[in-house]
Formats: structure tokens, sequence, C-alpha cells
């Protein structure tokens, strides 16, 4: 027990990065979850349009169309300028920006014709702005029929009931619901969450249990330790018992942080325990992963970049930022060869899990693999171990 | 004396080749790997409208309403049919312009279809039409539920304008001619005769992550001027109570000490940029302004890491974990990680994102690739350079008049 609680002194001079990374965590994930916690679960969350227009011709017609607008979207007031109009379809303030140009009631009315001319820039969210466009789309199509209706050209003393009559037509609903409304958006916010600790757990584990690791394995310290007649297995047993206790308790803070702000009561669904399942999985696999190359590294200069680098690069190319499916088939294949990568896959499945005939076979497998990795690194580490007390006789 | 601390400090960074090596390989490798994880992002379901899978339940309809709604599916949909490993439902035809693929069901089929995710929602056709999905986190969802409720909508809308032209002939309003319905046909495929322009904005939505993931590099030595500050203090290493004795004022040493870490880093922040080239992430043709943009943040990010230096007196741990943890979280909050988030902070604490150097530089990088006036960039090359001054003095009023009671 000697090693084991050396380690824990050692990690006394971590204290300062734990708290950090915690506290950041903490922060972050505060204000990220409470961001998008649904109001109210019953309701279908459905991403609404918002259009900004401007108005250059002004007569009935075209004010009619903005008032159409503005019931079907929400109207967004800007300033038109390039970087105005930029700045807020970038920042999602607004969606699709309309020009209506002089002359559009005039088109919109001319026998001869049945469009008028518009002028529209969306934004990267293609299907904002294909809403967007059908919303005009609509509005002319319908504005043609009475046209048509009317032999090709609708009389001046009809226009003002014509035009609330398409306003009166356009102004039909449909009716949503959301689909077993439970707790399914707070499992896949939960599922996200657990996905984002991975991070915190992959940085927190390899730069603390690194620094601890290399300490601990200092020349004189080692000499020390076995000359007071600890043997150099009881000295291994005690470091691995100590870092597996370290991480477990930072696993359980994160869990345990992450369910007060989602609410405990989440636990009573089957999937948030197969996530906690998984997420523990995959922290025992980190571990072993982290305890590898560290003692392959034993640098204690690099480790902060090393740290740095190796959470980063797991996390960006195993879909814990980004989702996996936008991520490249080589470049998760390559990711593959860590257990990330598995518990996000393994996450994603869960939260995606039919009700009514799961099949969790998927879980398994990628726990499976997660257990296996563990077990590889944590040989490797051994032998690695070995080689180096037998170099070092 | 400032040309030898400089020559020593700058031969001590050469010549320690692990922290050198680190150095170097660190932007280099998160440049590499984050070009490797994004690439994909340009065809993501985000920004590319793929057809939206639905079943349809026609279940009590009235026999009219089922024929109507079977010509409003003809005309957005394609059908398909269910895949058989429980993926989302297939094609049988091009979709082409399709706006939806849809598969006729019975209530109880449709309902395990939506369970198995095979369709992204389930429709009743009958006096209302109703439109049931899963509310589930993810970045197309919502954006399916607006497009679908949007093809509905126009489905009843088509109801009631040929109801109110019917009521219009009944009433005398109207008197179609012989062509009348072949008219109304048409007009209601007319088109809208809307121009969309696309002046490159979308694709610079898209590197807002690359813009992000500079600005996080360009702060990043913070880091590395947070242990040249205890080199500056006597109590916080070795080196610096040595060079304390030396009769040379504390500002010159400072600057000394620093030099070798500005080149080296804005040497570092220029083959980025270009290596970043080299991986064919296009940043704009505007390189010498980029340049500018990406020095002074580099600027900014050094003399970040000295005011921390000079400001906390704690231990290095706390230090260490500031230099690494405070660019990242200012990283995260300029969207490096998901740009949602950028938002998210813009529109709760909008302040942060005004004072946040990553931000900063990226949103110059930003303004850069899509503006063709060069306000915006200005204004954020002064906030930034205020910000800047600020770290500066604060850096001064951090190492100026130290006394130490104990080394």
């Amino acid at each position: 027990m000697r090693a084991f609680k050396l380690y824990f002194k050692v990690m006394r001079g971590s204290l300062a990065t734990i708290l950090t990374y915690i506290g950041i965590f903490v922060v972050i994930a505060n204000f990220v979850i409470n961001a998008q916690l649904p109001s109210k679960e019953a309701d279908l969350k459905i991403a609404e349009p918002k259009i900004t227009v401007f108005d250059a011709d002004e007569s009935p017609v075209s004010k009619a169309f903005t008032a159409y607008l503005t019931e079907h979207a929400e109207i967004v007031e800007l300033e038109d300028t390039e970087i105005a109009i930029n700045d807020a379809l970038f920042d999602g303030e607004t969606y699709y920006v309309i020009r209506i140009p002089q002359d559009f009631g005039k088109q919109m009315l001319d026998p001869e014709r049945n469009d008028a001319e518009l002028n529209a820039q969306g934004s990267i969210y293609v299907h904002l702005s294909i809403v967007s466009a059908q919303l005009v789309e609509r509005y002319n199509q319908t504005f043609q029929v009475y046209k048509q209706a009317f032999g090709g050209s609708i009389p001046a003393e009809q226009l003002e009931n014509t035009l609330d009559l398409i306003r009166t037509d356009l102004q039909a609903e449909v009716s949503t619901r959301a689909f077993l409304s439970g707790e399914t958006y707070k499992i896949t916010l939960l599922g996200t969450s657990f996905n984002n600790t991975f991070y915190i757990l992959i940085a927190l584990l390899t730069s603390v249990i690194g620094s601890t690791l290399i300490a601990m394995e200092n020349q004189s310290v080692k000499n020390r330790d076995l000359v007071s007649g600890i043997p150099e297995r009881q000295r291994t047993f005690g470091i691995f018992l100590a870092t597996l206790l370290f991480s477990v308790v930072l696993w359980v803070f994160l869990i345990v942080f992450m369910y007060t702000q989602l609410g405990f009561d989440l636990l009573t669904d089957t999937r948030s325990l197969w996530l906690i399942g998984v997420s523990f999985v995959h922290m025992v696999a980190v571990l072993a992963v982290a305890n590898f190359f560290i003692t392959l590294m034993r640098n204690k200069g690099a480790l902060n970049f090393f740290s740095t680098v190796f959470s980063l690069a797991v996390s960006f190319t195993s879909g814990v930022f980004v989702p996996l499916e936008l991520i490249q088939a080589p470049v998760q294949k390559v990711a593959s060869f860590m257990p990330t990568v598995w518990a996000v896959k393994a996450n994603n499945a869960i939260v995606h899990m039919p009700e009514q005939a799961p099949d969790y076979s998927f879980v398994w497998q990628a726990m499976g693999i997660m257990t296996l990795m563990t077990v590889a690194f944590l040989c490797l580490t051994l032998v690695l171990r070995k080689s180096r007390q037998r170099s070092f006789a | 004396m400032f040309r030898h601390i400089t020559k020593y400090k700058t031969l001590a960074l050469v010549k320690d080749h692990s922290s050198l090596f680190w150095t170097l390989f660190f932007p280099l490798v998160l440049v590499t790997v984050f070009h490797l994880a994004m690439s994909g992002m340009f065809s993501s379901d985000t920004y590319r409208f793929d057809p939206v899978t639905v079943a349809v339940v026609t279940g009590d309809a009235k026999q009219e309403e089922i024929k109507a709604f079977d010509t409003f599916l003809d005309y957005v949909g394609v059908p398909g049919t269910p895949d058989e490993n429980d993926g989302p439902l297939k094609v049988d035809t091009d979709p082409q312009n399709a706006y939806i693929i849809y598969i006729k069901a019975e209530p109880e089929e449709a309902r395990v279809l939506l369970d198995k995710n095979q369709v992204y929602a389930f429709v009743e056709v009958g006096e209302t039409v109703t439109m049931t999905a899963k509310n589930i986190l993810n970045s197309s969802n919502s954006l399916n539920g607006s497009v679908l409720r949007s093809l509905l909508e126009r489905y009843t809308q088509i109801k009631n304008t040929m109801n109110s032209i019917e009521n219009l002939v009944t009433s005398g309003a109207i008197r179609p001619g012989r062509d009348f319905e072949e008219r109304i046909r048409k007009a209601f495929e007319s088109d809208t005769g809307l121009h969309e322009e696309d002046q490159g904005t979308k694709k610079g939505d898209v590197l807002i992550y690359f813009f992000a993931l500079l600005g996080y590099l360009s702060i990043f030595p913070m880091a590395g001027s947070i242990s040249s500050v205890a080199e500056l203090e006597a109590n916080q290493s070795s080196r610096a109570a040595r060079s304390w004795l030396a009769p040379y004022p504390m500002w010159k040493r400072f600057f000394a000490e620093i030099t070798p870490n500005v080149v080296l880093y804005s040497i570092l922040i220029v083959i980025i940029y270009y290596y970043l080239g080299v991986l064919g992430v296009d940043l704009g043709p505007r390189t010498g302004y980029i340049l500018v943009l990406l020095l002074l943040g580099t600027l900014t990010g050094i003399f970040m890491g000295t005011a921390v230096g000079s400001l906390f007196k704690g231990s290095t741990g706390i230090k260490t974990a500031l230099g690494i943890g405070l660019p990242l979280v200012l990283g995260f909050f300029s969207g490096m990680m998901a740009s949602e988030i950028r938002k998210l902070v813009k529109n709760s604490i909008p302040f942060l994102q005004k004072i946040n150097p990553v931000s900063l530089v990226a949103e110059g990088l930003y303004s850069l690739y899509n503006y063709s006036t060069l306000d915006r960039y200005f204004d954020i090359v002064i906030r930034l350079s205020i910000f800047l001054v600020i770290a500066i003095v604060l850096t001064i009023i951090g190492l100026r008049r130290s006394n130490y009671e104990s080394i």
C-alpha cells in the first residue's frame, strides 16, 4: 500500500490541473446543457424560419406579401448593409433575406406573367432556405391561381378582397406531435453530454496520471521504494490501483454532475443505465491507453503537449465534438484503434434504440472491443515496464 | 546585455529539442487532425438537403382525401421501401428533386418504422393532417421537421384555395371559361421568379471551424510565455534568482526573454497558415491582412501569458493548467469544437464574444473571407490591439517592483 499512498501524495502536485479542468468542464457543461434543455418535452421541436424582408416596392401586393411572411415566419429587422446581412446570416439571426424590387406588385398583376422578380440570399442551413423559398412559392402560386380564376388579371376593385382571401387560404396549419414524448430529447442530450465527458476524461487522465506516474517512475524515487523492500510487482499493483481509484472518483463526479443538470429521474430509463455502463468501460480503456503511452514516453516536459494533442486528436477523430457521420471513413478507421470511437458509436446506438424491440448487440460488441483494448494495452504496459526493469538491472 | 539574454534564450529554446519538437509538432498535428476530421463537413446533411423519409398513414381518410394526397405525394416525393438492415427507407427511383421519400403504411407499421428510425416521421391523413416525429437532438432533425411541415401545410392550403375558388364560382364572382381547370393547374405549378444569390457565405460558414482553430493556435503561445515569466521572477526559478544579481532593469530583461518567443511563434503561425493552404483549405486571397491578424493574435496570446504569469503568484501547476486550459476554453466558446456553441455564447453572453481573442481572430478571418470592405476587419484589429495593450499593461503591473522576502 506504500506505493498506493505515495501515488496520491505525488498527485497533490496536480491538484491545480485537476481543479482547473473540472472547473472548466462544470462551467461549460452547465452552460451547454441548460441552453439546450427542452422547455416542454411534449412539443415536437421544429426549426422555425427567420426571414428578413427589404421591400422597395411598397405596393399593396408587396405589403400583403410581407404581412403573409410575418404570419408564417419570424421577421427579423436588419440594417441594409453587406456586413449586417452577412453577420445575421452567419450568426443564425436570420436564415433568409428577401429583396422585393420596385414593380413587384406590377409584375405580379401583369396578365402576361405568372411570376415576379425577387432576390434572396440564404444561410448555410439549406433546409431553412428551402422552407423560406417554399413560403415565397406558395404565395406566388396562390396569387397566380386567383389571377387565372379571374381570367388572367385581378380586377382592381377585387384586389383587396383577393389579397385577404389569399392570406386566409394560406393560414392552414398542420398539427405536430412528438413520438413517445417521454424523455427522448433529454436522453439524446444525455448521450451528447456523455460523449463530451470523454474529452475531459482523456485530457485529465493523460495529464494528471501522466505527471504523477512520471514522477513515481523517477529512478531515484523508484530506487528508494525498491530498497525499502517493496517488490516491483507490489509497487506496480499499488500504482495501478491508485490510478484506477482516481479515475473512478473522477468519473463518478462527472456522471453525478451531469445527472444534477439533466435530472436524476433519467436513471429510471434503461438507456441511461446503458450509457453509464459504456462510459465506465470506456473510462477503464482510456486509463489503460493513457498508462501505456505515458510509460512509453516518460518525458515530463512533453507531457502537457502530448496530453493536449492526444485528447484533442482522439476527440476530433472519434466523434466527440463533431458528429461521426461528418468524419471521413479512413479517419474513422484509424480512430477505431482507440476506445473512444467505439464508445461514441455505442452511445449513438443507445440513444436511438427502438423502444419496442431494443437490440443491444452492437453495444455489447463495442464494450467487448473496449475491454479487449484495455487488456491489450495493460499487457503492453506491463511488458514495457518489465523490459525497462531488466534493462535497468 | 539585451542581446546576450536574447541570444541565450534563443539557444535555450532551440537546444531544448523535446520542447521545440512539441511546440512545432503540436500545432501541425492538430491542424492535420482537424482537417481530416472536418473535411467531411462540406457534404454534411446540415448543409445539404436529403429527402425526408416519411410513412404515410391514410387510415380512415375519405377516398377523395386519399386521392388528393396521392397526387400531392407524386408531386413532392418518390416512393421508398424499408431497408432490410433496419436502415432508413431506400428509394425505388432516383429522388432527383424530390423533397420526401415515402412509404404507405398501417398505423402500427408506421409507429414501428419511426421507432426504428427508418423514417423521420409518420403523417396521418384525414380532415386534418398530423405529423408525428421523434424529438432528437441532432443537427438535421428539427430542420427536416421544418421542411416536412412546410410541405404538408402546402397540401392543406391547396385544399383551402380550391374551396375558396369553388365558393367564388358558386357566388358568381368568377365565371369559369373553357380551359379554366387547365389554367388553374398551370398556375399551381408556376415558378416564383426567385433568384437566390450565394456569395461564398455558405463556405465561409463551414470554414469558421478553421478560423476558430487559427484563432486558438494564435493564442496558444500563452502556455510558453507563462513559463518565460517564471524565468524572470526570482522566487519562481533558480535561473531568475541568479539573473537578478546582475544590475539590469527588469523591463529590459522581460523583453529580452520574450523576444525569442515572439519570433518563434510568429514563424510558427505563418507556417501553419501556409500548411493549411497545402492541405487545401482556402482562406481567401487576402494573405497580407490574414497574416497581420494572425501575428497580432500571436502577440496577444504571448502577452496574455505574461499577464497571467506575472499576476498570479501561485504555483506553476495553476499557471500551466491556465496556460493550456484557457486557450482551449476560449477556442471552445468561439466555436472550434462546435459552431453552435459560438451562437449560444453570442445569444447568452454577448460580452464574452466581444472580448474573446480567439473569437476576434476567427471573426476577423471570416470578415476577410466574406466581405468586400475592410471596415469589420479594422474594427476587429482595433479591438484585438486594445486587448493586447491591456495584456501588456497587466504584465507591467504584475512585474514591477517585485519584492522577494525569501528566495
